[in-house]
């Protein structure tokens, strides 16, 4: 039971030796959430603005389950 | 003025038409646009109605050729007849508003109310050491007619508010965002859907960047952001800075969209955010409907 989680840019300064290509494999805990997940990575919900699980648009509140790819947006701004 | 039948214009060509020939040994004609220059002022038109009347007949201006192949002549007259409004003429907006140029629309609509610093130097391909202090917009409109004379321009070197939003995007056909902030980005999108214009939304941040396009009736910012009264200090981009070449995919990947919708073809980043990231490098499409 495990997930991958995809940290975009000022988010990947939370997870020390971040490696965007690959990622994080992260082993689920049972019925655990995005909320909690993001809680148990040391990563602030309140810095999270878009949540992607499987490229589809997801709530914090999010059960994630085995083999899903879970991508986590700042907001982004600059032009 | 000589106006004529309609085709005293390939009579008048004729001379000045280049014979060009394709690998599958196929053969089309271009013409330079001294030629052009030249046909329009005997004919009292526009440099862009000749440009029209030359595809319209399959004769391809010099400057479009290396479009044949990629574009039909059709598509190309459908550049000439659009309009683009862009907002924001600094990292993504200066680059969107060269690139839309050579593509070969007929109209640009540029709005931004700052002027160029040296801050700007690293990333803003409009901005350069004498430009310094200089109108953003104007500066955009002064490169579009060295590009391509062709183009209409229209500036507004003030800030885009809710009141004269409504003038300023009237006129296009679709518009691009390309500013620094939130709470103006959903102003426009705002202003864009109630004129039931598509909105190209564009945002970058270090290594990375975001594109997504809203039509009226999509789900647009608010989708992703939330309310957006996020300020510039809270975005991706106060920690990790702007640098040279992020702005510039986000902003080709904006034209390419503005081009798609233009010539109707399916939108790239419709109800799809593209994620841009120059670190792996990889462009994700990430699904929102």
């Amino acid at each position: 039971m495990a997930v991958t989680v995809k940290l975009s840019s000022s988010l990947r300064t939370f997870v020390e030796g971040y490696d965007p290509f690959n990622g994080l494999t992260i082993d689920l805990r049972p019925n655990e959430t995005v909320s909690q997940l993001l809680k148990r990575l040391g990563v602030p919900e309140e810095k999270v603005k878009i949540i992607m699980v499987d490229g589809r648009s997801a709530s914090p509140d999010r059960v994630l389950t085995d083999g899903e790819r879970l991508s986590l947006f700042p907001p982004v701004g600059g032009g | 003025m000589n106006q004529g039948p309609p085709d005293d214009l390939r009579a008048f060509l004729q001379k000045h038409l280049i014979k060009n020939e394709t690998p599958e040994k196929e053969t089309y004609f271009s013409i330079k646009e001294t030629a052009l220059v030249e046909l329009a002022s005997r004919r009292g038109e526009t440099l862009l109605q000749v440009m029209k009347a030359c595809l319209e007949r399959d004769l391809w201006p010099e400057r479009f050729r290396a479009h044949r192949g990629a574009f039909t002549s059709k598509d190309q007259v459908r550049l000439l007849q659009a309009t683009a409004a862009v907002i924001g003429a600094g990292g993504l907006g200066g680059t969107v508003c060269l690139l839309l140029a050579r593509a070969g629309l007929g109209r640009l609509i540029v709005c931004d109310g700052d002027e160029f610093e040296e801050s700007n130097l690293n990333r803003q391909s409009l901005s350069n050491l004498s430009r310094m202090g200089q109108k953003k917009a104007l500066c955009a409109a002064e490169e579009i007619r060295r590009i391509n004379p062709a183009v209409q321009v229209t500036t507004y070197p003030f800030k885009a508010t809710e009141e004269n939003l409504p003038d300023i995007l009237t006129p296009a056909q679709v518009v691009v965002d390309c500013l620094d902030n939130l709470p103006t980005r959903f102003m426009v999108e705002k202003a864009a859907r109630r004129l039931g214009l598509p909105f190209i939304h564009g945002a970058v941040g270090g290594l990375e960047g975001l594109v997504l396009t809203v039509f009226p009736e999509d789900p647009g910012l608010e989708n992703l952001y939330g309310s957006g009264d996020i300020p510039k200090e809270k975005s991706a981009e106060a920690v990790l800075g702007v640098p040279t070449v992020t702005p510039a995919l986000a902003a080709a990947l904006q034209a390419a969209e503005v081009i798609n919708i233009l010539i109707g073809r399916p939108p790239l980043a419709r109800g799809r955010l593209l994620h841009l990231d120059l670190t792996i490098p990889s462009i994700e499409a990430n699904s929102l409907l």
